[in-house]
């Protein structure tokens, strides 16, 4: 007999695919010939500040960019802070022909990646 | 589990080392090993299957009873036999027995099933938070096949469906958003299935010979460069193998790697699919042999 070991794998996800996105209103966008660039801040850690202030350097949130793919812009532009992760993969899924498991997967892990970089967040 | 719930809905099958099964379009893999399939719904994980060669003269019960001891589950185990709609669902098999089990906070119900014609023992079983109905269950198991007739075996999982010949073992697989890749041994040589997606977005705009001129050299494996052969739009076969000259020859007769590379590409615009079969072997690849794969592999 084999235990439901995945079983928590299983629901933690059905969880975040229930969860809705919504994007840093922080965040600045262009649209590239590549597809859609982010324009994120970066705060910077207490003790840098400081160091930064001890030397005389500029220590306001600096910005970054991260430019998306066509596929990455495609997910971005289905943010409309309304839409669950799980209606976005599937849209997604639906455009693209992609089998839905594997959107959903490519979604999170896409989401995922947004949410470490502050850029957005779940609700 | 309940009763009353009928089994509408689109029904899908799937083939994995040798076994074929029927299941709801919305069961999917959650996990995939060798002679073992664990699926889920989305919510939870539904169904169990596993099976293994153990010999003709192994007892169902007696399996329940090794497991049970091995898991340490010999309290929460029970047997009990199949209801007759189950029964009835599993009456090719040569021997069966039904078992139920509850542990920490979960739960599960089955049967356990000898395979006289190839000697598998087969442990099947709908998991505790599934809500899997009667009549679901009940075809679920009359569909399930431990082993392929005939010279092919069907590989059938997600979007992907290959029919490989029997003689072919899986040596491993990987499945990732956007790539899927099975490898398979036949005797010192290895044939793979790749599939990519979403195939618009990863030509983007390019022909299928320009994208695939950066796939292919980290899929050839043998010395020297790969070439393209029999290009279409849709459709390209790249070679590499050892030069002609002397030398070259001698060196790919003792050399222990493989020596010659051989793939076919093609794309499914329908399914905006990129396919393909790639061979690595000491020889040069029969062209048979691989048009029967080719011919077998599809983008469901």
């Amino acid at each position: 007999m084999r235990r439901d070991e995945n079983a928590l794998d299983v629901s933690s996800r059905d969880m975040a695919l229930d969860c809705t996105p919504v994007k840093n209103r922080h965040v600045d966008q262009e649209r590239t010939a590549e597809g859609v660039m982010l324009i994120y801040p970066v705060e910077v850690k207490p003790w840098a500040r400081r160091l930064m202030r001890l030397f005389g350097a500029d220590d306001r949130p600096a910005n970054k960019k991260l430019q998306l793919d066509p596929l990455g812009s495609q997910v971005w532009d289905l943010m409309d802070g309304e839409a669950r992760v799980r209606d976005i993969a599937a849209r997604f899924a639906k455009s693209r022909k992609l089998h839905k498991k594997e959107a959903e997967v490519a979604v999170c892990q896409f989401l995922r990646d947004l949410g470490r970089r502050g850029i957005v967040a779940m609700k | 589990m309940k009763t009353k719930r009928a089994t509408e809905g689109r029904w899908r099958k799937l083939g994995w080392w040798g076994a074929r099964i029927t299941v709801p379009e919305h069961w999917e893999p959650a996990r995939l090993g060798t002679r073992y399939l664990l699926l889920e719904d989305g919510r939870a994980n539904v169904f169990e299957a596993r099976w293994e060669p153990v010999g003709r003269r192994t007892d169902p019960e007696g399996v329940l009873d090794r497991l049970a001891r091995a898991r340490g589950m010999t309290r929460s185990l029970v047997q009990e036999r199949l209801n007759p709609r189950w029964a009835m669902a599993v009456r090719a098999f040569d021997a069966a027995t039904g078992f139920s089990w509850s542990y920490d906070g979960q739960s599960g119900k089955g049967a356990v099933l000898l395979c006289g014609q190839c000697g598998h023992m087969i442990l099947l079983q709908f998991l505790g938070g599934a809500n899997v109905s009667e009549e679901t269950a009940a075809r679920v198991l009359s569909s399930f096949t431990d082993h392929a007739g005939g010279d092919a075996v069907p590989w059938t999982v997600f979007d992907v469906s290959a029919h490989m010949p029997a003689d072919f073992t899986l040596l491993r697989h990987r499945f990732h958003p956007g790539q899927f890749e099975m490898v398979f041994a036949h005797g010192r040589d290895t044939w793979t299935l790749h599939r990519w997606g979403p195939a618009d977005a990863l030509l983007a705009g390019r022909d299928l010979v320009g994208w695939s001129g950066g796939i292919v050299p980290r899929l050839c494996e043998v010395r020297g460069d790969p070439a393209t052969r029999d290009t279409t739009a849709n459709s390209v076969e790249w070679e590499a193998c050892p030069g002609m000259d002397a030398f070259d020859q001698l060196r790919g007769r003792l050399s222990l790697k493989p020596t010659h590379f051989w793939c076919h590409i093609w794309r499914v615009p329908e399914k905006n699919r990129i396919l393909c079969v790639s061979y690595t072997g000491k020889g040069a690849h029969d062209p048979a042999l691989a048009e029967r794969i080719c011919d077998g592999y599809a983008a469901r």
